[in-house]
């Protein structure tokens, strides 16, 4: 999510070091994998609203985003996470809580402080960019070839 | 049931592909740094209020003492009225300090440096008590002021402990994940 391994190990450590402290709160409501996921998400999103994570409002209609509605014939996992890191924040957090980590729009909303409306418009832009630069000339080589 | 399109079907399937990085070892050697650090500050922290205190004390009593001396020209013994007052005093406040001192071993605040420095205070303030009262030229209203600063020093440094140790529990409880 935050696109920087310095900054993912200094979350990890972060959100760690509040596992251990607060390991006595943890009161069976989820699995502790769950609940330590839970953690770690919270420290990597505050990391990111101390870097002033922007939601970037669209510009483009959906419509004029590309349609690429048939899976590539060789779509490869590289080529989708370069896709994702290409990705503005806001998009980039929205679509990895949702695709990823499997929030519900209305969970991501609590966690962003953001409306469940706007979580579903970034994701779906998301994946509009997603496509988008799956397309581009030089990785829509890579796709199909 | 909404229709998902390919590439949330691809993720889907490709999930695991996404938890193929590991945390290098030097993560792991600085959460435990930090661990380590974290503990030891808190006892550092811990003693050094302790043994300021007993170094305030030390310098408060020593100077007391030395004021006795030096400017002191007072004859009077222990007057037994002021003794009986003396002897109310500490009756309260060594009751005070002992109900603090329950409570804090209650929470199992009380480890062994803070239990070997609450004994070291407690020495001092015996030392200082079994002294000033040997000596012929005391000054009783002065004694009972040392008697008095001396208690609340220790009613201050467990007051501390106790609510560093509330705030840490309103912590644990208020925040959840």
């Amino acid at each position: 999510m935050t696109n920087d391994p310095e900054a993912a190990s200094e979350v990890m450590q972060d959100a760690f070091m509040t596992v251990f402290e607060k390991i006595g709160s943890y009161g069976q409501q989820s699995t502790l994998g769950a609940w330590i996921k839970r953690i770690v998400i919270h420290k990597c999103i505050d990391y990111m609203r101390l870097k002033k994570m922007v939601y970037i409002e669209a510009t483009e209609t959906l419509a004029s985003l590309p349609d690429l509605e048939e899976e590539p014939v060789s779509v490869n996992i590289g080529l989708i996470k370069e896709a994702i890191a290409q990705l503005p924040e806001g998009y980039r957090v929205v679509f990895t809580l949702y695709a990823l980590e499997g929030y519900d729009h209305d969970e991501i909303a609590q966690i962003l402080k953001i409306s469940e409306q706007t979580s579903k418009s970034q994701y779906h832009r998301a994946k509009g960019k997603i496509k988008e630069w799956l397309l581009k000339d030089g990785n829509r080589q890579s796709l199909y070839n | 049931m909404k229709k998902r399109d390919w590439l949330e079907v691809y993720v889907e399937n490709h999930r695991s592909g996404w938890d193929d990085l590991k945390s290098p070892e030097r993560i792991w050697n600085g959460i435990e740094h930090k661990l380590d650090k974290k503990k030891k500050g808190t006892r550092f922290i811990t003693l050094s209020v302790w043994k300021m205190a007993a170094i305030f004390l030390s310098v408060l009593v020593g100077g007391a003492m030395m004021g006795k001396y030096y400017f002191s020209n007072s004859t009077t013994g222990i007057d037994p009225a002021y003794a009986t007052e003396m002897r109310m005093v500490e009756d309260h406040y060594s009751r005070e300090v002992s109900l603090k001192i329950n409570e804090a071993k209650q929470h199992n605040l009380i480890d062994t440096d803070v239990a070997n420095d609450l004994g070291q205070l407690d020495k001092v303030y015996l030392e200082l008590k079994s002294e000033m009262m040997s000596k012929k030229d005391i000054n009783n209203k002065e004694l009972m002021t040392e008697m008095i600063n001396n208690y609340r020093i220790r009613l201050s440094l467990l007051e501390t402990l106790l609510e560093r140790h509330r705030k840490y529990e309103d912590e644990k409880t208020h925040t959840i994940y």
